[in-house]
């Protein structure tokens, strides 16, 4: 009887991973790049040259502390923070203000800027910088992380203010009513009633930012150019035509800039999927 | 609405000066990153200007006749529709896939979704390294897995052979999106209430069954977000192609935002405009066309 169950159990389990199998295989292939990545970081240069693909033949960690200490990497790490962070907040801040407005829009305004702002979704704004620049330039913003900064907030807002306004869209009136009834403000409804129930979307565009504009390297090319105020990504460029033939220090190098982003981004994934829902597919 | 509003004490709405004055920020700063660079660019789309100095003539549509008869524009526009039209049903089949496999929650189910997620957060750069540790010809992993038996067809030049360097290019593109894909229908599948299939069990539907009467018609409007955003970003595709080929070999991979990119540092600032408004236009009409198609299925389905 129970040796009858257990392998009843037995054969759901054997179709379940059957079931799991195309995953898992795309999984591993996702996997094993990234292992190689790792792998090789951890190696001497030498022993990579006889064997590119082998297992590391100790986890030794001087690759990390070459690319830590000889690159411009301290800087641009500090830097990259910087500029991630003041972008993040002006794109939860702007967007959040704008879709709001947009979605207690009374009349045809409201649609009007809602159709204004997703148009940014679809133009290639990259192509806009070489202009750009022309223009921050008069304003003394080049070669500057706050001009940076700005443009990753408008590059940052389409995307934002269409999963806000998505999730904003079936937010009840009530609760707002009732705390102006208290005799809270404009300003006051929002940042103590609107913006904490916009939570789970606020966190999908925290993650979409900071990992586009961590990883971002066209805007600081255009914008950046002093060695003091460069970014993550422009320091590993820089950083591996400076000892091109040393691939591993140049992969501990990119180990160093990735893991902070993964580490966010695992961290904040599972609000990810319900804030998908609520803001993209109810807009 | 408006028969609401009137009964309503008027306090207890915003009133839209205050709601301009919560959007104007993000409207400002939105007009000046994004749109007055467009305005600017389809202004000079009509002129010779090279990029520098400030002087420049008139010269009407002369740059978007230069613009047919280009072989090399016209190819990275082929290279960039072949892109999209190839890697779009790829990615949202995957991503479908994926996302109807990785449904029901549990840990395991939850690692796995956490990896093929994953990529969607390594940058640029690095991606062009994880190309090197793919498909470099002496020191790739498929140079070594060639060196098993029956698998000698994966010791290719795989990024340096112009028949092979596009197909190479979509496949790291789905390394790094699928995982996107998967969690819009993700998203798409949570609204799906399970009673619903429930029923469908109890009428006596299968597997395929369910899927074809149940999930794929309420799945339609994660469906149209992922195709409306495979279809603008395959053609606005920049990034990948630059870190593992740099538009070759030769001009086999070269995308149409590359192109731009480079007559625009050739000094042809004007061309370098027509070429990226003639791409704004492809873009806003296919978006257009496909918003439009799907969202008149969503409302058949």
């Amino acid at each position: 009887m129970s040796a009858t169950r257990s392998r009843q159990r037995r054969a759901a389990r054997a179709v379940d991973f059957a079931r799991l199998l195309p995953a898992i295989i795309w999984a591993v292939v996702i996997l094993v790049p990234l292992v190689f990545l790792v792998f090789i970081s951890l190696r001497t240069s030498l022993a990579y040259g006889v064997a590119p693909l082998a297992f590391p033949e100790s986890f030794d960690i001087s690759n990390y502390l070459a690319a830590w200490n000889q690159g411009a990497i301290p800087i641009a790490f500090v830097n990259t923070l910087i500029i991630t962070a003041a972008s993040v907040v002006g794109v939860v801040v702007l967007a959040s203000l704008a879709a709001y407005g947009i979605v207690r829009w009374r009349g045809r305004g409201g649609g009007g800027f809602y159709v204004y702002f997703v148009l940014g979704l679809i133009v290639p704004f990259q192509l806009g910088l070489p202009l750009l620049f022309k223009i921050f330039a008069g304003a003394g913003l080049t070669d500057s992380l706050p001009g940076v900064i700005i443009v990753q907030v408008g590059a940052g807002l389409p995307l934002a203010v269409f999963l806000y306004t998505g999730f904003l869209r079936s937010v009840p009136l009530e609760l707002e009513e009732a705390a102006r009834i208290d005799g809270a403000g404009d300003v006051r409804t929002f940042v103590s009633i609107v913006f904490p129930l916009l939570r789970p979307v606020t966190a999908t565009v925290v993650i979409l930012t900071a990992i586009s504009v961590w990883n971002d390297l066209i805007v600081s090319l255009f914008f950046l150019s002093t060695p003091g105020n460069q970014t993550l990504p422009l320091a590993t460029i820089g950083f591996r035509s400076l000892i091109s033939n040393n691939q591993p220090v140049i992969f501990a190098c990119a180990v160093i800039t990735v893991l902070p982003i993964i580490v966010l981004f695992i961290v904040l994934q599972r609000f990810f999927i319900s804030g998908l829902t609520q803001g993209a597919l109810r807009g | 609405m408006t028969a609401d509003s009137t009964i309503r004490p008027r306090r207890r709405r915003l009133r839209n000066t205050t709601k301009l004055l919560f959007i104007a920020p993000a409207a400002i700063v939105f007009a000046v990153v994004i749109l007055l660079p467009i305005v600017e660019n389809l202004f000079y789309s009509f002129t010779d200007w090279t990029g520098f100095g400030s002087e420049f003539a008139f010269v009407g549509l002369q740059n978007f006749a230069r613009l047919f008869g280009d072989q090399q524009t016209l190819q990275a526009f082929w290279n960039t529709i072949l892109f999209t039209v190839c890697n779009a049903p790829l990615q949202i089949g995957l991503g479908l896939l994926l996302a109807v496999t990785l449904k029901k929650p549990g840990r395991f189910i939850s690692v796995l979704r956490t990896i093929i997620v994953l990529p969607i957060a390594i940058s640029g750069v690095v991606l062009g390294f994880l190309g090197t540790v793919i498909f470099d010809p002496n020191s790739g992993i498929l140079r070594a897995m060639s060196e098993a038996p029956g698998l000698g067809f994966l010791a290719q030049n795989w990024l340096g052979n112009s028949n092979l360097a596009m197909a190479s290019v979509i496949a790291m593109n789905l390394w790094q999106w699928s995982g996107f894909t998967m969690l819009i229908f993700l998203a798409g599948l949570s609204t799906i209430p399970a009673e619903l299939y429930e029923a469908a069990r109890l009428d006596g539907a299968g597997a395929w069954g369910q899927f074809r009467n149940i999930t794929w018609p309420l799945l339609a409007p994660a469906a149209t977000i992922n195709i409306v955003l495979t279809l603008i970003g395959g053609f606005k595709v920049f990034d990948i192609i630059y870190v593992l080929t740099q538009g070759g070999p030769g001009t086999a991979t070269e995308s149409i935002v590359m192109r731009v990119t480079s007559e625009g540092g050739f000094a042809r600032f004007g061309y370098a405009s027509a070429i990226d408004f003639a791409l704004t236009a492809v873009i806003l009409v296919v978006a257009l066309v496909s918003v439009v198609l799907l969202r008149r299925r969503e409302i058949d389905a």
